[in-house]
């Protein structure tokens, strides 16, 4: 991992109803070591401002000399960084983390919820085309980086929750309909952790490997603090003990996971 | 910039960094306190515990502690509050796979300890009296484990101090809550029991709720704060208590930059810790020592050494 000063290519809003904004981060090797699901803590507010978190976010894509990430505004430190403009610069940690098992070997399955989506198109670039992957919003206004998904030859099915673009009704359904076709090994899940919990069940239901990026608030990104543990199955006296999302994290298996 | 103290030319370079605390002389006075940097390895690309005056290792308890449950940290304004509840792999498991290393390296070990009761912290420290440690910290004052820290009493600080000096000949430093009364009643304890020297302070006992679900933001409910917020009353108790007591003072609390360091010793610190700094820049610690060569360069101090409670108060 490295600490680095970039300089902001882009950060654009790509989604009003959602707050989401693409920031695309140039430096020399900012990209070294970059692989689906890993993350960067980029540090907001400026030096000595009253922000002393880091905010992660796990990387889109990337390629030679940048990277691209995708959030929302939840909170005064992404609303300070929705307020970059291009050529600002930003300090920039990373990349943290330990990213989802690529194999190419392996037939996979995305899915996406939310602003989980962004780990995913990371996996999507990575495994190359083919690729199907199931992407689930709340409503049509939410729906963003679908030509980014096909942008990378992958085929894409999208649900909302209230039927308002395409198919109504939960991610699970798509999930199921597509795992039922006996193809897939793997699924790879980021959404928020109710969706995770049931895609991973509905994965186990037809035998494919679940791969789950967990979320937690994190305090130094390295390992170092473990402020950001989750349960996970151990053969212990417990059954458990807690991982750290940041150093063991923050890609588990899902049948590991105590959710 | 080059300055003249009588007639010797300071350089960054010559100026003297080492300090003592106990009989111990550290490279500089810079310390990653305990809960900050793990065993040491976790900050590899950026500095090795070597590099550092000493590194205060996570807490070792005897036997392994899971810790709290998540939310274990939440930012506050210039800070943070944090409930991690002492998680560590046991007091065993850190001599056998982290203790080696540490010292093949060549750094200077602090090894913090807690307890649930004074027992836990005899056999504890009994444990680490074999082996390579340099000195050891006693941690009674975490805010985030269930129970009155002994800190919180003057007598129960004394009376484990003094228990503590009679199972181990290594250093011992005693770490100060400042969720206290008197601050210095209970420095003076630690001293009177025997500590060889006094770290402070550990983290302010805090709370935050979100308000939109009226839930706390740790699962802890509450938690400690640290960071640049509470820097000056870090400041204000290590003062206090360099003027107690005459025992060697690691002074920590919020320190973010070599100024910082430089006021924390002028308030009375032999040596200073760094520890939330990292979580913004992981690189701190180093900063902070070349920070305090140049500072002391550029304003005539040959010896960071001079500028412990070098405050003027007339």
């Amino acid at each position: 991992m490295r600490d680095c000063i970039a300089e902001i290519a882009e950060n654009r809003l790509i989604c009003r109803e959602g707050g989401i904004y693409s920031l695309t981060l140039r430096a020399p090797s900012i990209s070294d070591g970059a692989a689906p699901g890993r993350f960067y803590e980029i540090r907001v507010g400026g030096e000595g401002g009253r922000f002393t978190l880091r905010r992660p976010f796990s990387v889109a894509f990337y390629d030679m000399d940048s990277i691209t990430i995708r959030y929302n505004v939840v909170g005064e430190g992404t609303k300070w960084l929705s307020g970059m403009k291009a050529w600002d610069r930003l300090d920039v940690l990373g990349p943290l983390g330990n990213g989802w098992p690529v194999d190419k070997t392996k037939k996979t399955l995305l899915a996406g919820g939310s602003t989980g989506i962004f780990s995913v198109l990371g996996a999507a670039m990575e495994l190359g085309s083919p690729v199907k992957a199931v992407l689930g919003f709340k409503t049509a206004s939410l729906i963003n980086s679908l030509d980014d998904f096909g942008a990378f030859g992958a085929d894409v099915s999208v649900i909302t929750d209230d039927g308002s673009s395409g198919r109504g009704g939960l991610i699970t359904e798509l999930l199921a309909e597509e795992l039922a076709k006996g193809i897939y090994d793997r699924v790879f899940i980021c959404g928020s952790t109710m969706m995770m919990k049931k895609c991973a069940e509905t994965a186990a239901g037809f035998g494919a490997e679940a791969f789950v990026s967990l979320e937690e608030r994190m305090g130094c990104g390295v390992g170092a603090c473990m402020g950001c543990v989750a349960k996970i199955k151990a053969d212990n006296e417990n059954g458990w003990e807690y991982k750290r999302v940041c150093r063991e994290g923050p890609v588990f298996r899902a049948s590991e996971v105590v959710w | 910039m080059v300055t003249e103290s009588g007639n010797k030319k300071i350089t960054p370079e010559s100026v003297g960094m080492s300090v003592e605390i106990a009989g111990i002389t550290l490279k500089n006075p810079v310390i990653t306190p305990s809960g900050t940097c793990g065993y040491g390895r976790d900050y590899l690309d950026f500095w090795s515990p070597e590099q550092l005056g000493a590194i205060a290792v996570k807490a070792v308890s005897v036997k392994p502690r899971d810790g709290n449950p998540p939310p274990r940290i939440a930012e506050i304004p210039s800070g943070v509050l944090n409930s991690i509840g002492l998680e560590n792999p046991g007091v065993h498991k850190f001599i056998s796979d982290e203790l080696p290393w540490l010292k093949s390296i060549g750094a200077t070990v602090i090894a913090n300890v807690v307890g649930y009761t004074d027992d836990d912290y005899a056999e504890c420290v009994g444990i680490l009296d074999g082996t390579g440690v340099d000195m050891i910290e006693l941690n009674i004052s975490c805010p985030n484990v269930k129970g009155t820290p002994i800190s919180a009493s003057a007598e129960r600080t004394e009376a484990l101090t003094k228990r503590i000096k009679g199972v181990t000949k290594k250093p011992v430093i005693v770490k100060l809550s400042p969720n206290v009364t008197s601050i210095t009643d209970i420095a003076k304890a630690a001293e009177a029991g025997g500590a060889d020297a006094l770290s402070l302070i550990n983290t302010v006992m805090g709370m935050r709720i979100n308000i939109k679900t009226r839930r706390p933001m740790l699962k802890n409910i509450t938690g400690g704060m640290s960071g640049p917020a509470v820097f000056p009353l870090a400041v204000r108790m290590v003062w206090q208590t360099s003027n107690a007591v005459n025992i060697p003072i690691i002074g920590g609390g919020g320190i973010t930059t070599a100024e910082d360091a430089v006021e924390m010793m002028m308030a009375g610190a032999d040596a200073v810790s760094c520890g939330t700094a990292m979580f913004s820049d992981p690189s701190a610690p180093l900063k902070i020592i070349e920070g305090l060569r140049r500072w002391c360069s550029d304003n005539g101090v040959g010896s960071v050494r001079e500028l412990t409670g070098s405050v003027v108060t007339g």
